[in-house]
């Protein structure tokens, strides 16, 4: 496996990281919502 | 040679990608701010100020919440949703015509929606105005204490006070919301 192959891998993971990331943020409810929810 | 090549190409794009992804992440929650500078630069908040003073400005007779520290002037839902979008009116508290504790909810900041009505809140400084138009009528309240209570903490929710008061309520701090954010005021004029 090359150094550019081993980079790819790492990138790959931080980028997936990062998506989740970002839909998690997105799609949470506002913790001051849940406590006025009915 | 051409497999190592394809490699490098993909990696700078992943690296790009990955950097944008940081950048929006640290980037984001400071937009707010960058508006409030160009609300105030614009006059907005002389423009809230004015009509403290002279409630004939307000154009808009639906009930609203003017503060002009925190550069809002929003008008006021009766429903819960409104909490997503603006300012909520927390339908158990009182109202300002019946005295007691009225008692507003905004939220603070989001990354699907990173200017909340009550993202300055933690600006608010003991003397502060707080206008409420209600009824046709501008309820002035001057700001008392501000504090940070446990989520579960109701008590400054509280109904019932010994003199007409405000209560403006959100999460604390701003981008985990783990506690609350309760700024009181009381009730300083009605012009």
């Amino acid at each position: 496996m090359t150094g550019q192959q081993k980079m790819f891998i790492l990138l790959g993971i931080l980028g997936f990281v990062l998506i989740v990331t970002l839909v998690v943020i997105f799609t949470a409810p506002a913790n001051l919502a849940g406590q006025f929810s009915v | 040679m051409l497999e190592t090549d394809k490699y490098t190409y993909i990696n700078r794009g992943l690296v790009t990608l990955i950097v944008v992804v940081c950048l929006y992440l640290v980037l984001v929650p400071l937009a707010p701010r960058f508006s409030f500078w160009m609300d105030r630069y614009s006059g907005q908040a002389d423009k809230l100020e004015r009509s403290l003073r002279n409630p004939k400005l307000i154009t808009n007779k639906d009930n609203q919440l003017i503060v002009p520290r925190m550069m809002v002037g929003l008008p006021i839902g009766q429903d819960r949703h409104d909490l997503d979008d603006g300012v909520w009116h927390l339908n158990t508290s009182s109202t300002p015509d019946k005295g007691g504790n009225t008692v507003f909810v905004g939220q603070r900041f989001s990354y699907a929606k990173p200017h909340g009505s009550f993202y300055f809140l933690d600006q608010l400084r003991e003397g502060d105005e707080i206008g409420v138009y209600w009824k046709d009528k501008l309820y002035l309240y001057r700001v008392t204490a501000s504090r940070t209570v446990d989520a579960k903490d109701s008590a400054v929710l509280d109904k019932k006070t010994d003199k007409p008061s405000i209560t403006l309520y959100s999460g604390s701090p701003a981008w985990h919301q783990s506690k609350r954010l309760a700024v009181t005021g009381q009730l300083a004029s009605t012009p």
